[in-house]
């Protein structure tokens, strides 16, 4: 090592360098970035210096999380409400309600008239979870995976609530949950970036999906989400431009390092070094990103099982697909965003389709990563950003109701990476209104997917504008009852 | 009380010995009669403060006895105060321990309260107050000096101290203080060795159950201290049912409501956690088997679950025997390729993943010798990884977890594995291993717990054969059958980079799966699986406007439902296009360029296909002014429009077409009413064309009216409708 680099105040004593580099991201960049507090005071760390290492052996080493952005209705999906159905068209009695808030597209209505599920419920697995038979494949893994139906939030309206589930604030520029975890481990496959994001959209009424969701936040750029998008370039600027041979690409990216390493050594900026390090992974991307990209080589079997739309590009069976190969090829978090979910009225008809779109490929993500022995050091997380009204939006029809947003319960399942499987966890009220037990808050459930990664979610804290944060703020407690 | 006059003093000290005297009595009475009384609810709350009140006691009346065993000495003797306040701080703690030990009783009677450590502290409470009544009233006689004073006082403080001891030990659990310590040495049964009743159910029996149920004390006549009695049951039956075990008395107890009488444990008594009813409950539906052992216990099953997280809670760190890596070796070893991490924070464990199959020779596995004994997990998913190289991988002998997935090995090279005692997960999912080999190798792994053996040379037949054998091993395959299973095919997809032209086209279809055979008809039909005409790429041309139906077909799978593709024939795209009214302010998409940009819009409101593509009149007739520079012959002007009814989007009520050489010498050369939807109904895409006598122009002039007056049968009727219009043909 250079002795000018080791003389900087911003740079690392020898040991944990050495420790860093050879077991974190490798770079003398992001080792500084991580331990910015190293040498003040007498080397105690606060805790607050995630070294790119678990705190404790982790159960899962990556995470898929399948978040159905525009908040689907448990009462459709896994929280079962025969009575809702014996008191269809009752109006929501008070007392259940509570003064909940109500969003400004029911507050003004004049009765709020009770609908059970237009679709049916059985009961499968040997947990004897209900599911809807809008689900009829996520049925067949019922044993596989963990239903909560007692998840709660605080906010009411997608943009916050979808932000507070990602980033644990409802106000955006807080780093995403995808990019905390970079920061805490660092990338498996120094290839390919640690967070990527994939977007897909179905029939229902959608709702925005904001880069923003995938922010590093205050965190060091390399710890931000990278979207792959199904056109032609997967990845945005990763290709060279035309005529540019492979050669005079490495040759341009040495001399550039060379720069970037002189004006490191003189300005001591660990974004300089991160930028090197950004250059030398896209240059790697460029040959593992098509490698990945590429569908055609899955057997017939493999398609059989997402469904043939997982190869048409774009579509959520084939985001499913690719999140599965990214994850197997050591990408952390893989967060799939599929838009449509927010059926305010015609719900009947959205959901049934939203449903199709994703029932057959998220249970075949499972299955998938089961027969490879990946499951248990893959978390799988399926769900919205809040719930749906017990009762209906708009006129109800004998066939037709639409459901408002609910924040106080909904139903998400999480799968793999040491969650028990073949559970039900959580309970709501006979009237689908109010969780009576085993709560989840957003918190708990963002400490919890930490702590299967082996990350104590209140020691992963970074200091930024004289305050220590973290991803579940001050709150957040595992949910010890779901793991293995 | 110093500065109170004499008889003051003395009526309030004469008050409160006839309240202890009167105290005493009641003690005795209630402990006399305990078993005839019942405490009515509302004095329920007295006896709870009981916890609270005796920590004045405890402290006045050591304090006192400290005063008591010097009250003879010389210079004390003399002392006014000393004498006074003792005699007064002495009369406190006991009118105090007497109360104390009435509420004692209350509380004593309320359900929940049992056992040896309870009737300790119940009647060392009751001696306390008698004991200190007694030496109160008789201080002052005579006979009682200073050998008694230290004699009594010593012996005070020994049975306050002990009944404390007892007391707090009904509170807090007998251990409470030592628990620290004690539960550090707690003794782990290896997983191998455990018997689910004997390591499992019965230390949750005997933390929850025996305190009640035990030889001395058989509540309801159960014993629940051994198998012979939990056979035998209680006063109300026997625990299990054989006819349905769900049903068993036992479990019946716990799963009744905390408020039934009846639930067990009773309440005020320690409760069963989650974990601990669960086991139970399993352990009692598996036909209570008092010998059977965990892993016994098939893979996956729910009991050996739950047990095996008991006998090793997760959070729990794994020791490893082994060093410390070297970090310079780590250091070196480490590259983009091949990354090693420790397991966790201080952890000597070592997870290596290869990556990049390009990049892999043997030399990739012989490097890692160094670090051999650290390895605890090898990921060497789609690595060529040959037989050969598992000969490296056998010096790995700590190895854990090992993913050989889609590797190059044989079963051959499975055998070579012989030092891999501790693998507990095994991947060889896409390897060419077959039955006989992998079944003598499974016998020889005594920790393995899963493997996956999806798309290897085992069948279903041998899956079932494997799985009889190894019981206690998960052993992992594909969804069942799917490789026979025949679903439906996606649609195919129109190719075209546009669907526009201007004279003809090659119609391209295609379809994401590979061998699909795609039918067609351009007559408006749906297209049938045999007679209907196969697509071929560069042969089917056309030329004008046209609704393509289309469907897949492919061997092993059910036809796709049928498809439709537009394309449109757009001859004479205009020079110029002029926007003479204006738009909808909310629905401005990309200005006059619009109506010939290409991009059509869809349904979804929130989607930017809507809000780009889809331009909008509400107030203002579309009012579109197009120039050639060269004269063309126009017979019929199309538009796209979208009609939603509920979101009061209609087509135009009427349309005019006006044509000419320049714009001040345009004349009407067509005009249509279209029809109007009579009901509500789903939003659709409309086609508007207005057919007139080829007339040769310059220049057009297309005006689309606004509805004025949505019709009678709609909610908003008499109101002004939207009108959107994404694209325009000219022919």
């Amino acid at each position: 090592m250079d002795k000018n680099i080791i003389e900087h105040h911003l740079n690392l004593n020898r040991r944990k360098f050495l420790s860093t580099m050879s077991l974190g991201l490798g770079s003398v960049a992001l080792g500084s970035l991580l331990m910015p507090d190293l040498f003040k005071g007498n080397g105690q760390m606060e805790g607050e210096l995630a070294a790119a290492i678990p705190d404790f052996a982790p159960k899962a080493k990556r995470v898929i999380y399948l978040f159905q952005n525009g908040a689907p209705s448990q009462l459709e999906s896994f929280d079962y409400k025969p009575k809702l159905k014996e008191m269809v068209g009752q109006d929501l009695p008070e007392s259940i309600r509570g003064g909940q808030r109500l969003t400004g597209m029911t507050a003004n209505q004049s009765s709020f008239p009770l609908v059970g599920s237009f679709s049916g419920f059985n009961q499968y697995g040997e947990s004897g979870a209900w599911i809807s038979d809008l689900f009829p494949y996520t049925s067949k893994i019922v044993d596989d995976i963990c239903i909560v139906r007692s998840l709660h939030t605080e906010a009411i309206n997608h943009d916050p609530a979808l932000t507070f589930f990602q980033t644990g604030a409802q106000q955006g520029n807080r780093p995403s949950m995808g990019a905390w975890l970079s920061y805490g481990l660092g990338s498996e496959n120094k290839n390919l970036p640690a967070f990527t994001v994939l977007l897909s959209r179905g029939i229902g009424n959608g709702q925005g999906v904001y880069s923003k969701l995938w922010t590093n936040g205050f965190l060091d750029s390399v710890h931000q989400g990278v979207q792959f998008s199904s056109g032609e370039d997967p990845v945005l600027y990763l290709r060279d431009p035309k005529g540019m041979s492979r050669v005079e690409r490495r040759k341009i990216l040495d001399n550039l390092a060379e720069l970037n390493h002189m004006s490191y050594e003189k300005f001591g900026d660990p974004e300089i070094s991160a930028k090197i390090q950004q250059y030398e992974m896209a240059y790697r991307m460029q040959t593992t990103v098509p490698d990945i990209m590429d569908l055609s080589k899955e057997p017939d079997s493999v398609i059989k099982l997402y469904g043939p739309d997982c190869l048409v590009p774009g579509t959520y069976a084939a985001n499913c697909l690719l999140a599965r190969k990214l994850s197997e090829s050591g990408v952390r978090f893989v967060q799939l965003y599929h838009q449509g979910w927010d059926q305010h009225g015609n719900l009947p008809y959205e959901i049934t389709r939203q449903a199709k779109d994703v029932d057959q490929a998220s249970a075949a993500l499972v299955t998938d990563l089961k027969q490879r022995g990946l499951l248990d050091e893959t978390l799988v997380i399926w769900g919205g950003e809040f719930g749906r009204t017990n009762y209906s939006q708009g006129k109800l029809t004998k066939d037709n109701y639409g459901r408002d947003h609910h924040p106080r319960c909904f139903s998400i399942w999480m799968a793999g990476g040491g969650i028990k499987p073949g559970t039900v966890y959580g309970e709501t009220d006979e009237l689908g209104y109010n969780v009576i037990k085993n709560p989840v808050h957003v918190h708990d459930f963002q400490a919890t997917v930490l702590n299967q990664l082996g990350l104590d979610h209140e020691k992963l804290i970074y200091k930024h504008l004289g305050r220590r944060f973290r991803l579940t703020d001050v709150s957040g407690k595992v949910v010890k009852d779901i793991l293995v | 009380m110093a500065n109170l006059p004499n008889d003051m003093k003395n009526k309030y000290r004469i008050i409160a010995e006839r309240l202890l005297l009167g105290l005493n009595i009641l003690l005795l009475y209630f402990l006399l009669l305990e078993k005839f009384i019942e405490i009515p609810y509302w004095l329920q709350p007295l006896g709870r403060l009981h916890p609270m009140i005796l920590h004045f006691p405890i402290a006045l009346l050591l304090l006192s006895m400290g005063l008591e065993f010097f009250r003879f000495r010389k210079e004390f003797s003399k002392e006014k105060f000393y004498q006074d306040f003792l005699r007064y701080l002495l009369l406190f703690s006991v009118v105090t321990a007497a109360l104390a030990a009435v509420m004692g009783l209350f509380l004593s009677l309320e359900e929940g309260y049992d056992g040896a450590v309870l009737t300790w502290h119940k009647w060392l409470g009751a001696g306390i107050v008698f004991f200190a009544s007694v030496l109160y009233f008789a201080r002052d006689k005579t006979w009682y000096q200073e050998k008694i004073a230290k004699i009594s006082a010593s012996s005070l403080i020994v049975i306050t101290l002990m009944a404390g001891h007892y007391g707090a030990s009904l509170t807090h659990g007998e251990d409470f203080i030592y628990m620290p310590i004690i539960a550090g040495r707690e003794v782990v049964v290896p997983i191998e060795e455990a018997i689910v009743f004997d390591h499992l159910v019965m230390p949750v029996l005997e933390k929850k159950c025996n305190s009640c149920h035990n030889q001395s004390k058989a509540k309801g006549e159960l014993i629940m201290t051994d198998k012979v009695s939990l056979l035998k049951g209680g006063k109300t039956g026997k625990l299990f049912d054989n006819e349905s075990l769900e049903e068993s008395l036992m479990l019946h107890r716990l799963s009744l409501p905390m408020e039934d009488e009846e639930h067990m444990p009773p309440s005020g008594k320690p409760q069963l956690s989650p974990e601990e009813k669960l086991l139970l409950e399993l352990w009692v539906k598996n036909k209570y088997d008092f010998e059977m052992k965990v892993l016994a216990l098939p893979a996956g099953d729910s009991l050996r679950l739950v047990s095996t997280n008991v006998l090793n809670p997760s959070g729990k760190r794994k020791t490893y025997e082994f060093d410390m890596p070297d970090e310079k070796t780590l250091e070196a070893l480490n590259n983009e390729y091949r990354v090693i991490r420790p397991l966790s924070k201080e952890s000597p464990a070592l997870d290596v993943t290869i990556y990049n199959p390009k990049s892999y020779t043997s030399q990739s596995l012989v490097e890692l010798e160094p670090i051999k004994e650290q390895i605890v997990s090898l990921s060497l998913n789609r690595i060529p990884v040959e037989d050969e190289d598992l000969t490296i991988v056998n010096q790995f002998t700590n190895l854990e977890r090992l993913n050989l997935n889609f590797t190059n090995i044989t079963g051959n090279g499975l055998q070579t594995l012989t030092s891999l005692k501790n693998i507990e997960h095994l991947a060889i999912s896409g390897t060419s291993v077959a039955l006989n080999d992998l079944k003598p190798y499974l016998s020889s792994l005594k920790r393995l717990q899963t493997i996956s053996v999806w798309n290897t040379e085992i069948d279903v037949d041998d899956l079932e054969l494997l799985r009889d054998e190894f019981k206690n091993i998960q052993i992992v395959a594909g969804r069942d059958g799917l490789e026979e299973e025949k679903i439906k095919l996606n649609v195919p997809i129109l190719k075209n980079q546009t669907n526009i032209f201007r004279d003809s086209i090659a119609l391209d279809i295609g379809h994401p799966i590979e061998d699909v055979t795609v039918r067609y008809t351009l007559d408006g039909t749906e297209p049938d699986s045999l007679t209907s005409p196969v697509f071929e790429k560069g042969k089917v041309w056309l030329d004008r406007t046209t609704l393509v139906n289309a469907k897949a077909f492919k061997e092993g799978w059910f036809g796709s439902t049928n498809t439709t593709f537009s394309v449109y024939k757009n001859k004479y795209p205009p020079d110029s296009v002029n926007l003479l009214s204006r738009l909808n302010r909310v629905h401005p998409a990309n200005g006059h360029a619009t109506f010939f940009d290409g991009d059509f819009g869809g349904f979804n409101a929130n989607s930017p296909a809507w809000a780009n593509n889809w331009a909008g009149f509400s107030n203002e007739d579309m009012e579109l002014f197009l120039t050639y520079n060269q004269e063309i012959e126009v017979a019929s002007v199309s538009f796209n429009v979208l009609v939603e009814p509920e979101t009061i989007i209609f087509p135009p009520s009427q349309i005019e077409i006006w044509g000419g050489k320049s714009k001040d010498d345009l004349k009407l050369m067509g005009r249509l009413t279209p029809e109007l939807p009579t009901e509500e109904r789903k939003p659709y895409i409309q086609l508007i064309s207005t057919t007139i006598n080829p007339t040769k122009v310059n220049c057009l002039l297309v005006i689309g009216r606004t509805l004025k007056e949505i019709p009678s049968w709609h909610r908003n009727k008499g109101r002004g409708a939207l009108l959107l219009v994404d694209e325009m043909f000219i022919n």
